[in-house]
């Protein structure tokens, strides 16, 4: 197999950045769960299960998760974030997801009957996986796999909806209507 | 190419200011591991983000990375740069956080119905640049053309740290390639 990198990627290779700005500052948070002490986690895989079959079951293993003892490290007291983390990261999809959701009606009409009840099943499916998440991460609002969860749902939420504009945007192309106004268009 | 030659992830330290800042922070100083955090985190939050495809996700995988790096600060003995220990802490938190997690996440999509979509040359969001290209990578085709055509590792390392054979690591590779240039085309 030739392995030698080719001269059209090496261009584009030479324009991607070093370095990208997360969009939000990382640290109060790395420094708040070095502050704290280490906890020995569920495995991620079966909190996710009890998730899926109810919160009831997370806070179930909740109340019998122990913390560990202190680590001997001497650190600086830093302020804990105050907004708790389930506003904070729904809060991050959120006026994208209002904008999506408010479109929708428009964006439903432009398509078949059949493939918007399938759209609204999937966000359904979704939309309750993000509530039991959100359930679940109010009682461990430190837990870092249960937080990436519910980023993973809280985006593929938004692409259930990039891809309903995506079938709208070509059934309107297509000449069976004028399409959805700018539903998802700034958003891109 | 700057990126490879350079061996992004074989950039040392450089100063005696930042040597001094992980030898504090070894011994439990904070403010000297914030230093090096901001020395480091984006770079690090660029790997997170083109290996998990998904710049939310980074942001996590970017602080689970550094939360790691402090409790291991200790194991770190110089015998590589600061900063390739580093990108190997976030490769393996990032490949740790796709195994842990495909289960639970993929029955939720699972359980979605499929429906139409547009061809690609119909989306009006195409990739017709490279960074949004790598994200639209199948998972291992995108972490494997990460590893060896952006971080400029060689297959055999790349392999080792994805648990694949090496035969596998230039197969995905050639994928990738593939891949991108109908995109980039």
């Amino acid at each position: 197999m030739n392995d030698e990198r080719p001269e059209w990627l090496d261009k584009h290779l030479a324009a991607l950045p070093r370095e990208i700005n997360p969009g939000r500052d990382l640290w109060p948070d790395i420094a708040g769960r070095i502050r704290k002490p280490a906890r020995s986690w569920l495995p991620a895989a079966a909190l996710a299960a009890s998730v899926i079959l109810g919160v009831g079951a997370v806070w179930m293993a909740l109340r019998v998760q122990a913390p560990a003892p202190q680590p001997a490290v001497a650190v600086q007291q830093e302020s804990a974030p105050q907004e708790s983390v389930p506003e904070m990261m729904t809060a991050s999809f959120g006026p994208t997801r209002a904008r999506y959701s408010q479109e929708w009606p428009q964006v439903r009409e432009q398509i078949d009957p059949a493939t918007a009840a399938v759209i609204e099943r999937n966000l359904e499916i979704i939309r309750r996986a993000n509530a039991d998440l959100v359930l679940a991460l109010e009682q461990q609002p430190d837990n870092p796999a249960l937080r990436r969860l519910l980023r993973q749902t809280l985006a593929k939420e938004l692409d259930v909806y990039q891809q309903a504009w995506n079938v709208s945007r070509r059934m309107a192309s297509a000449g069976s209507g004028p399409g959805p106004g700018n539903f998802g268009g700034s958003l891109l | 190419m700057e990126l490879a030659a350079a061996g992004a992830w074989g950039l040392q330290l450089g100063n005696e200011e930042s040597g001094e800042l992980l030898a504090r922070a070894q011994a439990g100083d904070l403010p000297a591991f914030s230093s090096l955090y901001r020395q480091h985190h984006r770079r690090v939050y660029a790997l997170c983000t083109r290996m998990s495809g998904d710049r939310a996700l980074a942001e996590d995988l970017t602080q689970e990375t550094f939360v790691t790096a402090w409790r291991k600060l200790g194991s770190f003995r110089g015998e590589s740069a600061f900063s390739t220990w580093l990108h190997r802490v976030a490769v393996n938190t990032v490949l740790a956080h796709q195994r842990r997690n495909a289960g639970w996440f993929k029955r939720v999509v699972g359980g979605l119905d499929e429906f139409p979509e547009p061809e690609l040359h119909e989306r009006p969001d195409l990739a017709r640049d490279l960074e949004s290209a790598i994200a639209q990578l199948p998972e291992r085709a995108r972490q494997v053309f990460v590893l060896v055509d952006v971080e400029g590792l060689g297959h055999r390392e790349a392999a080792e740290l994805m648990g694949i054979a090496e035969g596998t690591s230039k197969a995905q590779l050639s994928r990738a390639r593939s891949l991108l240039r109908e995109m980039l085309a």
